[in-house]
């Protein structure tokens, strides 16, 4: 049938045409067919003649095509998509013509910035779609979209949640570069604010990452003035406090330490104030807080647990802003202004505790506070090229001025930042930033230091690469210096062991690509490759199997050591209909870096970070997880369900009464072994509306096996707590008074009971069985606050409002820990036994931190 | 409203006790050398069971010490025989007790000079004793006993004191940060009788474990808890020392 040059009428019919397209109704279902019998049975049931070049459509392809009662306009529409032809009527008879390259639809790039109209702010995660189609982007971390699409009209529409949503009419002849503003809906009326749509909803979520955002932080009851970011943390499915009064947190069962916050790229290795109370990140200087629990993206880690990710905001680009809170225990100050309007702006933050009043009658000796300083710069050079500067200085200092004695801290990060677009598909964002944190404990001339700096440069790209592919790559050079620990000590007591400050050297290279099937198949795969290197000089040693010094190693300068691990991620995103979602994830995550504590306590205490290094391998881990999202669209809710199972290897675990401070044998101190966990985590969120808030259930399970402990059989680990329950709730009482209620019930934290006791000179000694064989009672919190509105205008320009808050109003005694080893004293607390001949019987003793706490904060903004 | 301790009740889960504690340190002091053995119990304020019929002796170098039960104290076990622990000889404990023998070896520690100690004042002339200045010393770890005694000046009820405390060569986060301590108060004039005991490495790591878990447990910097380690064998408690030590009696001033 087929010739060069040949050119085949097929002749089927041609008198009623005209008539046929609107009568008849064409139903077929055939599979795998030649399609010249589809031509045949359709010119059979429709009455209408085909024509076409055989060279160009080969009659004989076969297809498999099904149309049900369809007109014939639509069959031959459905007919067309399959063999990439299109067709034409010419007097009744229709002419099937092969879509040659040159005739597909032209694409080009639509791309710029979304930013807020009255701050100039960039808006990160708003939302870019097109007007009656599924198709749509995102802006990234700072602002930024880039979408194909096919030349022609289209309409755009902008959206962000919290302001009003714009459209905009095109014309794409070429590539175009827009940049918008929305316009923010005034402050705290959540029941007027702009929801996304749900295809836009779901769109917008991606496996294991949950944003947090600022205004959900500040809409919390507050403890002492502040909200505090691991608070906020805690409220989520899978993130755990350790207790009352501490910084620390646990997400999925993973250790402390496996938890990464960055402010901006750069590392903050301890975001806490007053040994947890408070938070280092200011509130009113984040722009958004996300948070990744699983399918952590390639361009960031290395933490097996989770990676906190603040970016903070650039400041007003438009005009003078002066905004602050005022607590009787903490002030905190703001100052936005345009350096060059719309250009460049700074932004300046400062923040300082003020409660020596408090302690001023008790212990006027305690001079105890602690202050943020946060500045960030940022300027548009061009439409091209951006840059920002952020710095963020953060400390803490508690001492007795009598006995000298105190301990304080210190959070020092910077970043320089570079924004270039090298065309409408290339983004990049280059960035040097540090990330260093110091420890300090002075108990008369006796000074305990230890710290940790990071230097680092990055450079990420962001390839647009078409409408259904993106691709983000890059590469990361980081050299880390650890002060394990230093001792200055009183010379009458004795010389201190040395211990040598170590650096390392990593680096890595990432891709990640995401690509979307169809309109409901989305699927991301990547790989981060990371080199860690221990460079010399260095002084390590050799243990053998008893974990005693075999050998002592004294390397010269450069390389002496190196880990090149691999660590692929897989996402797959499947929409079941318009409102719900299916998403599944695996991923292999590696950590380098690693504190050195056998302290359960909830403290900040001696920090020690250590590197991986010959005797310390790199800690695994890989994370197999399955979420579901459905939105109901009636009650307006959103339900999220999610189950996972991750294993841990090369856990760090600690022989029984390990010597982990100023010991230069420290890692023959360390035990290693393997950790698994595994939960389902749901969550009822209502995001709009008077009355708004989610409710959080987890079901989590952790335990470890390390070799040579608890008899090598499996424990629960201190962060197994296997129910956990949250619940938040906003409610506008009036038009400017609103409520705001925080309810979270969890199983209480394991601990090692002693099983028996016996006698050694004349003291009692406990006997423990298996490891963390108790548990403390489970853990019960009800915090609530009123804010009144003081503005009787919302579109006011000097804003303000009172917020009265309590923390734990129910007063539940949240036990921290228990102790066998106290006598109790008449209305004191109970002490540790001194003298051995005193037959005062020993008690039980429990402690706890916070029963109520009620605090009253004024703010404001100009 | 911040930080609140007290006293409870909590029911523990018991273990298999019952087990032989043992609660010796010989010396190089020339004397009749003692060794008391209990047995292990439930509750935290329970009484330990004596262990009455076994039979004790200490091996060393070909020479066997033995150990006979004392009559009017359950559980003390005395040798028969005055005699010093030596330098760089091996001293075995051998219990036997219920059909099993309980085995543990130690050998002499060395001791340092006591240093200077003094006491503090209180405002109402008073005296207390802090041992800060004690806790590190990266090369002769010690264990202090420090038997005060003011019957003489007092009729009060409580006229006797027993305070230990110890030099390691290594730091605790516990030990530095310690939770707050029953403050031992005597009057100027007291009697103090101290014993300082030399410590081994083995030993002293026993100790260690020991302070960790009753003296400086319970502050705001605790660590995970665990069993202390024994160098008794046949899964007993406790542990057998031989310690170089020094006496010293003063006056409290």
């Amino acid at each position: 049938m087929r010739k060069p040059g040949f050119i085949l009428f097929f002749l089927l019919g041609s008198v009623y045409w005209a008539q046929a397209q609107h009568t008849a109704n064409i139903t077929i279902d055939v599979s795998n067919v030649p399609l010249n019998e589809v031509l045949n049975e359709i010119s059979r049931q429709s009455g209408a003649d085909f024509s076409f070049n055989p060279q160009q459509i080969d009659p004989q392809q076969t297809i498999s095509y099904k149309v049900k009662n369809a007109r014939l306009e639509r069959a031959l529409t459905i007919l067309c998509k399959k063999i990439n032809s299109e067709y034409t009527v010419i007097e009744g008879q229709i002419i099937l013509k092969l879509i040659k390259e040159k005739d597909l639809p032209l694409f080009y790039t639509l791309s710029g910035f979304v930013g807020d109209k009255t701050t100039g702010e960039s808006l990160i995660g708003a939302s870019v779609s097109i007007s009656g189609t599924p198709r749509g982007v995102f802006t990234n971390a700072f602002g930024y979209y880039s979408i194909q699409l096919e030349a022609g009209p289209h309409e755009l529409v902008y959206s962000y949640v919290g302001y009003e949503l714009e459209r905009e009419k095109i014309e794409l002849k070429t590539n175009v570069v827009k940049n918008l503003s929305l316009k923010s809906v005034p402050i705290d009326l959540p029941d007027v604010i702009i929801g996304l749509s749900l295809k836009t909803k779901l769109e917008s979520r991606h496996a294991g990452e949950k944003e947090l955002k600022p205004n959900e932080l500040l809409n919390m009851p507050e403890f002492a003035g502040e909200s505090g970011l691991v608070k906020g943390l805690q409220s989520l499915p899978g993130v755990k406090i350790h207790s009352d009064g501490s910084a620390f947190f646990y997400v999925r069962g993973g250790e402390r330490d496996q938890n990464l916050v960055i402010i901006d790229d750069a590392p903050i290795y301890n975001p806490s104030h007053l040994f947890g109370f408070y938070s280092t990140v200011i509130p009113d200087f984040a722009k958004s807080i996300k948070v990744y629990k699983s399918d952590i993206p390639t361009d960031l880690g290395d933490r097996l647990s989770s990676i906190v990710s603040i970016r903070t905001k650039d400041g007003n680009l438009n005009k003078f802003e002066f905004s602050g809170a005022i607590n009787p225990l903490i002030n905190r100050f703001s100052i936005e202004t345009p350096i060059v309007k719309k250009k460049g702006s700074i932004l300046v933050s400062w923040r300082r505790s003020n409660f020596e009043w408090l302690y001023r009658k008790t212990a006027p000796e305690s001079k105890i506070g602690f202050g943020d300083f946060n500045f960030k710069w940022n300027h548009k050079l061009n439409r091209k090229n951006r840059i920002f500067f952020t710095t963020i200085f953060s400390g803490d200092s508690f001492t007795n001025s009598v006995n000298n004695t105190g301990i304080g801290w210190a959070n020092f990060a910077m970043t320089l930042r570079w924004n270039h677009i090298f065309g409408p598909k290339l983004f990049s964002n280059t960035t040097i930033y540090t990330g260093n944190y110091g420890y300090r404990l002075s108990f008369a001339n006796n000074i305990w230091q230890s710290g940790i700096g990071t230097l680092s440069f990055k450079t990420d790209f962001t390839h647009y690469l078409s409408p259904q592919y993106k691709a983000k790559f890059g590469l990361e050079s980081q050299g880390y210096f650890i002060n394990p620990g230093i001792f200055t000590l009183d010379p009458s007591i004795g010389i201190l062991p040395e211990i040598n400050a170590n650096s390392s050297r990593k680096f890595t290279l990432y891709y990640q690509g995401t690509y979307e099937f169809s309109k409901r198949l989305k699927a991301r795969a990547g790989l981060r490759m990371v080199n860690w290197s221990n460079q010399g000089p260095a002084t390590w040693y050799r243990f053998d199997e008893n974990h005693t010094v075999q050998d002592t190693v004294n390397t010269g300068v450069g390389e002496y050591h190196n880990y090149l691990k691999l660590d692929p991620r897989f996402s797959i995103q499947y929409d079941l209909d318009s409102t719900s979602q299916l998403k599944s994830s695996f991923g292999w995550y590696h950590q380098y870096l690693q504190l050195i504590s056998n302290s359960e306590s909830p403290f900040t205490s001696f920090e020690v970070w250590l590197p991986a290094s010959p005797n310390i391998k790199p800690q695994a881990a890989w994370q197999l997880d399955l979420s579901y999202l459905k939105y109901l669209t009636k009650p307006k809710l959103e339900l999220t369900a999610a189950v996972y199972y991750k294993k841990y290897f090369n856990q760090i675990d600690y022989r029984p009464h390990p010597t982990t401070l100023l010991n230069p044998l420290i890692e023959g101190e360390l035990r290693f072994g393997s950790m698994h966990s595994y939960g389902l985590e749901l969550m009822l969120k209502k995001e709009l509306g008077r009355l708004n808030g989610w409710v959080g259930y987890t079901y989590s399970r952790v335990k470890r096996n390390t070799p040579g402990l608890n008899n090598d059989a499996d424990y629960p680990a201190f962060q197994d707590r296997p129910h956990d329950f949250s619940m938040m709730l906003n409610y506008r009482l009036k038009r400017r008074t609103f409520l705001s209620a925080y309810l979270t019930i969890f199983s209480g934290s394991t601990f090692s009971a002693p099983t028996g006791f016996y006698t050694y000179n004349d003291q009692t000694i406990p006997i423990f069985d298996e490891k963390n064989n108790g548990r403390l009672p489970s853990y019960q919190r009800l915090d609530l606050a009123i804010k009144f509105i003081l503005n009787k205008n919302p579109e006011a320009k000097y804003k303000h409002s009172l917020t009265f808050s309590v923390y734990n109003f129910l007063a539940h005694k949240n036990i921290l820990f228990v102790n066998f080893n106290k006598i109790p004293r008449d209305d004191a607390k109970p002490v540790v036994k001194a003298n051995l001949f005193n037959e005062t019987a020993l008690t039980a003793s429990q402690t706890d931190l916070i029963r109520f706490f009620p605090s009253l904060t004024y703010k404001f903004k100009l | 409203m911040l930080s609140c301790e007290e006293a409870t009740d909590w029911e523990l889960e018991t273990g298999e006790n019952g087990k032989l504690v043992v609660d010796a340190i010989l010396t190089d002091e020339i004397d009749h050398q003692k060794i008391r053995l209990s047995l292990s119990y439930d509750e935290l304020n329970g009484i330990a069971p004596k262990v009455l019929d076994a039979n004790v002796w200490v091996e060393v170098n070909g020479a066997v010490f033995p150990f006979t039960a004392d009559e009017n104290n359950f559980g003390l076990y005395i040798s028969d025989d005055p005699f010093e622990v030596l330098n760089n000889l091996n001293y075995q404990l051998n219990i036997e007790w219920q059909g099993q023998l309980y085995q543990a070896d130690s050998k002499l520690s060395t001791v340092f000079p006591i240093p200077a100690i003094t006491f503090e004042q209180r405002t109402d002339s008073t005296l207390t004793f802090q041992e800060v200045p004690f806790l590190y010393n990266p090369n002769q770890q010690a264990m202090y006993e420090m038997e005060i005694d003011w019957s003489h000046l007092s009729n009060d009820s409580i006229t006797r004191a027993k305070i230990v405390f110890f030099t390691f060569s290594t730091l605790q986060e516990s030990e530095l940060i310690r939770p707050s301590r029953e403050t031992v108060i005597f009057p100027k004039g007291s009697r103090v009788f101290l014993t300082k005991y030399g410590l081994n490495e083995d030993f002293a790591e026993y100790l260690r474990a020991l302070a960790i878990e009753i003296y400086w447990d319970g502050g705001a910097f605790y660590s995970a808890s665990s069993s202390l380690p024994t160098n008794i064998s046949s899964d007993a408690l406790g542990y057998f020392s031989t310690c170089a030590v020094l006496r010293d009696t003063l006056i409290a001033e």
